[in-house]
């Protein structure tokens, strides 16, 4: 373990940001906190850095106790190194922006030129050295950043929304990065977005931090898969939350009746139990009622109209009204091909191993 | 055109009153920023009782009036004053001293202002690249450079332009403390228009110059040599 927190709450102005929160960053790891905005993503990833301190609980680092005098502290903040959300850089030249970490600590000029070039090199931004950092644009500036927190060659990269105010090419090749740093450096990376799937590109384990506390932490199929509550399934894009009754349990299999509905799916929960469905809109077959026999081996054929179609980009969100709702996503392509328009009676293919059954009492409101 | 010709021809008396008149708003200058720019630096980055009362009269003094400085100093500096003894009175160097202490406020506050325009955001990344706060206050003023300048040019520009603390310190004493402002006020009074107009021009011209410097400065024009001068951190 290279940060271990016990307990740890943070409060400012007589507000709690965090509270309680207990979490393992492992050596080597890509750990993603994910969360809302305002969810307190930042707070802790500055609590990890030892910007701030913790109001209450126990940050340890690499078997260090952080709460200790200040030339301690700067000792283990200079084994880490720290990328905010918005690029900052000094008013100087891209090479002393970049050299500003190697200087404090005390390297000769001609040992920290030499890094920063190679450094550069690895960020895209070869021959910037002399450019002024002021005048790049914000992908650019932000690679400056990235370049200088990783010059010093840090144990622990921390790394704040970094793509946040990226365009899509610019995101990536800072994503791409990101992953070789942890692949040819063996640096521990804390990240944290609140795009899910960026969170699921690059994460090896996340956390999901709701409204100051941290809701799950976990594998990314144990997160996007199995959520804990209702507001962790909804932030991870679990658009379909249905509430029902296990009727039978047949080894494992079970019969779920959700109004008038029976779902079949993967449980272990015994039967007159109440339960909750969670579906991800992706796993969702639509098909028109008349297709026999049914072109996937879906168990859950489930009939409905529907009622709202809202683009997201490339793929359109179906939304079927009785039994539901249930939420769909499917590509503008197979849209237009299967002819789909709202009132439209269609078809749900939905396997019984795409269903996550949770047992009411642990869901939240 | 008898204004031009003063000008144009270098008129020995014109020349010399404008080269002390910049000679002694320059010192004051010089020596008001060895003051200012620490203490401004003192009141930024430490936390003491009392810091925001500081800071608001350090505001209220930014509209000092000139004939009051004059009227204290020569209290002070006249013969039977505290600091009398230094003969300062009528001299340019009690001059200098008035000047002096007429922009130390305004100069002090306007780098408080520039050391504060250095956001939050720049302090944290220091110490998240792991400097002390030594490092941290270099660098934060490194940052402000520019800021600070300004700060410096607003106050020789109004030690150049003040006319209060030059004609009761210095007495206006032709050919040894007339300078600019005093030497306008006096001929106006005689009715000597050309040469007046020929001291205002002069006068102009060097505001114009402070603002051409500065539009070089903040337009970075100037960028490369005030990274040379304030010197690489290395």
């Amino acid at each position: 373990m290279i940060i271990e927190c016990s307990g740890i709450a943070r409060t400012a102005g007589g507000k709690t940001i965090l509270d309680d929160i207990t979490l393992e960053i492992r050596n080597g790891e890509i750990f993603t906190l994910i969360g809302p905005s305002g969810s307190g993503k930042t707070t802790l990833l500055r609590l990890f850095d030892l910007l701030d301190m913790p109001s209450k609980g126990r940050l340890v680092f690499d078997g260090t106790d952080t709460d200790a005098p200040e030339p301690v502290r700067r000792a283990i903040r200079r084994r880490m190194s720290m990328v905010f959300q918005k690029p900052v850089v000094l008013n100087t030249t891209v090479l002393e922006n970049v050299a500003f970490g190697l200087m404090v600590r005390g390297n000769g000029v001609h040992e920290a030129g030499a890094k920063v070039r190679e450094v550069l090199e690895l960020v895209g931004l070869p021959g910037f050295a002399g450019r002024r950092a002021t005048t790049l644009s914000g992908g650019e500036m932000q690679r400056v950043a990235l370049a200088r927190a990783m010059v010093t060659e840090p144990e622990v990269l921390i790394l704040d929304e970094p793509t946040a105010n990226l365009d899509p090419v610019s995101a990536e090749a800072i994503e791409d990065l990101i992953v070789r740093i942890n692949l040819d450096m063996h640096t521990t990376i804390i990240l944290s977005t609140h795009d899910m799937i960026q969170g699921q590109r690059l994460a090896d384990r996340m956390g999901v931090i709701i409204g100051g506390r941290l809701a799950q932490t976990g594998t990314i199929n144990e997160i996007f898969y199995q959520p804990k509550t209702r507001s962790i399934a909804r932030f991870v894009g679990v658009d379909t939350v249905l509430q029902g009754v296990v009727e039978e349990n047949d080894r494992g299999l079970a019969k779920v009746v959700v109004g008038d509905t029976i779902f079949e799916a993967l449980t272990s929960a015994l039967p007159g139990l109440r339960v909750s469905l969670f579906i991800r809109p992706e796993e969702i077959v639509l098909t028109k009622p008349a297709t026999v026999p049914s072109p996937t081996s879906a168990r859950n054929q489930i009939t409905g109209t529907i009622t709202k179609m809202v683009p997201v980009g490339p793929f359109i969100r179906v939304i079927l009204g009785d039994s539901g709702p249930i939420t769909a996503l499917i590509t503008r392509k197979s849209c237009t091909e299967m002819g789909f328009a709202v009132g439209m009676q269609v078809v749900a293919g939905i396997k019984a191993t795409a269903i996550y059954v949770l047992p009411d009492p642990k869901v939240d409101a | 055109m008898q204004a031009v010709n003063l000008i144009v021809t270098l008129n020995p008396e014109v020349m010399q009153i404008a080269i002390l008149s910049i000679y002694i708003s320059l010192t004051s200058t010089i020596i008001a920023s060895c003051i200012a720019i620490p203490a401004g630096g003192f009141i930024h980055f430490y936390d003491f009782r009392g810091k925001n009362v500081l800071i608001a009269l350090i505001q209220t003094l930014y509209s000092l009036p000139t004939v009051v400085v004059g009227l204290v100093i020569y209290l002070i500096i006249s013969r039977s004053g505290p600091l009398g003894f230094f003969g300062l009175l009528f001299t340019p160097e009690g001059m200098i001293l008035g000047q002096t202490i007429l922009i130390i406020p305004i100069m002090t506050g306007l780098v408080i202002a520039a050391l504060s325009g250095v956001g939050q955001e720049i302090h944290d990344t220091l110490v998240s690249l792991g400097a002390t706060s030594v490092q941290s206050i270099i660098q934060i003023v490194k940052e402000a450079r520019i800021a600070i300048l300004s700060a410096v040019i607003l106050g020789f520009g109004r030690a150049i332009s003040e006319v209060g603390v030059a004609m009761m310190i210095g007495g206006n004493i032709r050919g040894e403390t007339r300078v600019l402002t005093t030497a306008i006020a006096l001929q106006t009074g005689l009715g000597d228009f050309g040469f007046s107009i020929a001291l205002g021009i002069i006068l102009l011209l060097i505001a114009l110059v402070i603002v051409i410097i500065m539009y070089l400065i903040t337009s970075g024009s100037f960028g490369g040599m005030i990274q040379i001068a304030g010197g690489a951190p290395r």
